[in-house]
């Protein structure tokens, strides 16, 4: 406290000892006036402001900051204040009613401004920093927008398994929150590499290109799963035109290049472009970047093993799924079947119809049933139906072909088995003649046309599992109306009824087959599933095949099929 | 029915002695339940093998208790008796249900599963259980 002076012993009293010319915080307008006695001991800088808006006091701490201030040439008011200070120091106010703090920054800290009113007008404003306050804050949500951002990703990406749209919403997602433009580049097919372009709240553009990954720094090696390189490595002057996006408009003023991590092998890469006009990448968005393109990659390399697991799922199954029946040298054929889990469409049951070459041949039937469900059955009832074509022209000695298949599926390590009938089906002068046998499977039943159901007597070792192969084949011949059906034991070991545990039973299918005589094929083979689907209710159940042969009631004559008249021919020749 | 319930499934041996062995199987023979069907036989004769040497000759399975049997089943008792047989072990079966006896009746497997054997402990069938005889058209 100087001598010369009266008193400086509060606030209050410092405005009258000031002389008002315009002053500055640094060198305030009394420069001489020692009020920062006390202020000088304040935690935080001071000014005293007249009511014109002049700095006339200031502490050691206020003219330090702006110095500061002024050495980073930020621009203050004629009075010498911070702009946003001078609007609030001049922002007319109920004297009765304290005045609010206000906020603002000063050579980049930020400070909450306290007025002191004083009675003739003057103001001291007590600037107390908040800078790391307000920084945590804005770090605080800024975490809070990329966890909701990463969120939003995840459940975006993860509700699809089609890889085109996960790489889509990739694309747009980045294009929204992290930069101008992304280009989602995804794994080399042979030369060419699928790229899906976005732009901040643009259009999606997809196209496959034959692109060279090392005209992009960083590329090749993202593209083999390596880390990324550093933005700032990467000259945004360098990169090719295929890695912007169509239409997009300025030159690129910084570039991440930064790969899509999968399940073992890399999903791709994404490389996310921003304008010149706008401020280049920071680390803190490289990080970031890493973040979103985890989640991508993930949801992109699901996809993908999806998509290629349903690819070879649709190519096995155009294999193994059971063959469309239709009338056959006047002869009706009908299947249905339905696997054990009913969103399988194939399993452990089979059947397939081998027309003859012409109505004078026989035509060669098969229904049959492996140990086992699931694609793992499915896999060898179609190693079954491969062979069983390929001895098609030894077709007419059924113990031979069942021989021959034995000896293709004997297996000294699994004791994996088929059970199966074999029918050679011929039309003759009316009649249906068919040969028939039972490799250790259900013997087929036979409806005939007035109602009885009888079993054929044809019986014999199941294939696959024993040394030798002994069957009894059988003959029978079907009257017009009659049928002959050929069944998996899923129907009559179908488990449920008013109880919910028994069987539907060999007895019962006789049973309902009693009713079917003179229905065509196709009647057949739908009474007997939904019925064997009726007992089961919802209970679970084996696989389930039938398959009806069936001489039409009304003769060929009845149906006018073309197939029916050429068959008639032959027939007449026959002995 | 859709029924969660836990498949009772059980193998356990009667009585015995240096040459026959008596198992009594409970529970359902199924798909699921062959493994451990396997798994439990595997264990009896091992320590039948390990207690009297290779004496053993006659295995005799009780099929009393049986509740159900399928095609896996059956697979697990034809892999049985490939192994029983190379060893000289003969399969016996005693109070089989009618589904087993129609089962094995369909398939054709009753006559293999319970074929004797010689009394040197190999397979009457040449070459034993390995060996295919070739068919004989």
């Amino acid at each position: 406290m100087s001598s010369d002076k009266e008193v400086v012993g509060c606030a209050r009293r410092v405005p009258r000892l000031v002389i008002r010319t315009s002053g500055t915080p640094k060198t305030p307008r009394d420069g001489d006036v020692h009020v920062g006695s006390i202020w000088n001991d304040a935690p935080c800088p001071v000014l005293v402001v007249d009511a014109d808006g002049d700095v006339i006091g200031s502490n050691e701490g206020a003219r330090r900051l702006f110095a500061h201030a002024e050495e980073v040439g930020e621009g203050l008011t004629a009075g010498g204040l911070p702009h946003w200070l001078a609007r609030a120091h001049h922002r007319p106010h109920p004297a009765a009613a304290p005045q609010e703090a206000v906020s603002g920054t000063v050579a980049g800290r930020t400070f909450a401004a306290h007025p002191s009113r004083i009675e003739n007008g003057d103001v001291v404003w007590w600037l107390v920093e908040d800078t790391d306050l307000r920084r945590a804050e804005q770090e605080l949500r800024h975490e809070r927008e990329r966890a909701a951002l990463l969120a939003d990703v995840s459940g975006a990406l993860l509700s699809s398994l089609n890889l085109e749209r996960c790489a889509e919403v990739t694309a747009r997602m980045a294009a929204d929150h992290l930069a101008d433009a992304a280009v989602v580049v995804a794994p080399a097919q042979g030369r060419r590499h699928a790229l899906t372009y976005a732009q901040g709240g643009g259009g999606i553009t997809r196209t496959v290109a034959s692109i060279d990954p090392r005209t992009v720094p960083g590329l090749a090696e993202a593209l083999q799963g390596f880390p990324p390189v550093p933005a700032r490595w990467i000259d945004p002057d360098d990169i090719p035109d295929w890695s912007v996006p169509p239409g997009f408009a300025g030159p690129i003023g910084s570039v991440i290049v930064t790969p899509l991590p999968g399940h073992g092998v890399p999903a791709g890469v994404l490389i996310l472009l921003r304008a010149s006009t706008h401020r280049a990448f920071t680390d803190g968005e490289e990080v970031f970047a890493r973040l979103f393109a985890a989640r991508a990659g993930a949801a992109l390399s699901a996809a993908r093993l999806y998509a290629e697991q349903a690819s070879i799922t649709t190519t096995l199954l155009r294999e193994l799924l059971p063959p469309r029946l239709e009338r056959v040298h006047g002869v009706e054929y009908a299947g249905v079947y339905r696997t054990s889990q009913d969103h399988e469409r194939v399993g452990g049951d089979f059947y397939d119809v081998h027309p003859g070459a012409d109505a004078s041949r026989e035509t060669f039937v098969v229904l049959g049933d492996v140990a086992g469900k699931g694609l793992e059955a499915a896999v060898l009832t179609g190693k079954i139906r491969s062979v069983l074509h390929a001895l098609l022209p030894l077709s007419g000695d059924h113990q031979q072909v069942l021989v021959l298949l034995n000896d293709a599926l004997m297996n000294s390590h699994h004791t994996r088995f088929a059970t199966l009938v074999l029918a050679s089906v011929r039309r003759s002068a009316g009649q249906v003649l068919l040969r028939l046998t039972s490799a250790g499977h259900l013997p087929p039943l036979i409806v005939r046309a007035d109602g009885r159901v009888e079993e054929a007597a044809t019986g014999g070792t199941l294939v696959g599992a024993l040394p030798d192969v002994r069957t009894r084949s059988v003959d029978v011949v079907l009257a017009p109306g009659e049928t002959c059906l050929l069944y998996t034991d899923g129907i009559t070991e179908a488990r449920g009824g008013p109880l919910g545990d028994d069987f539907y039973g060999e007895e019962r299918l006789r049973e309902a087959l009693r009713e079917c005589a003179r229905m065509p094929a196709e009647a057949v083979v739908e009474r007997v599933q939904m019925l064997a689907a009726q007992w089961l209710g919802g209970g679970r159940h084996d696989d389930m095949a039938t398959l009806a042969i069936t001489n039409p009631a009304g003769g060929v004559d009845g149906f006018a099929v073309a197939d029916d008249r050429e068959g008639r021919e032959p027939c007449r020749r026959e002995p | 029915m859709n029924s969660p319930t836990p498949v009772e499934f059980s193998v356990d041996v009667q009585s015995g002695d240096t040459r026959s062995l008596h198992l009594a199987i409970r529970g359902e023979l199924e798909y699921d339940t062959g493994t451990a069907f396997t798994e439990r036989v595997n264990a009896v004769l091992d320590t039948h093998l390990r207690r009297h040497g290779p004496a053993l000759r006659h295995l005799h399975l009780d099929w009393e208790g049986l509740t159900a049997i399928d095609c896996g089943g059956l697979s697990v008792l034809i892999g049985l008796r490939r192994r029983t047989h190379a060893a000289g072990i003969a399969l016996h079966l005693h109070r089989q249900p009618a589904r087993l006896t129609r089962l094995l009746d369909v398939t054709g497997v009753g006559g293999y599963l319970t074929e004797a054997t010689d009394t040197d402990g190999r397979g009457l069938s040449a070459g034993g259980d390995g060996g295919r005889s070739a068919p004989s058209p």
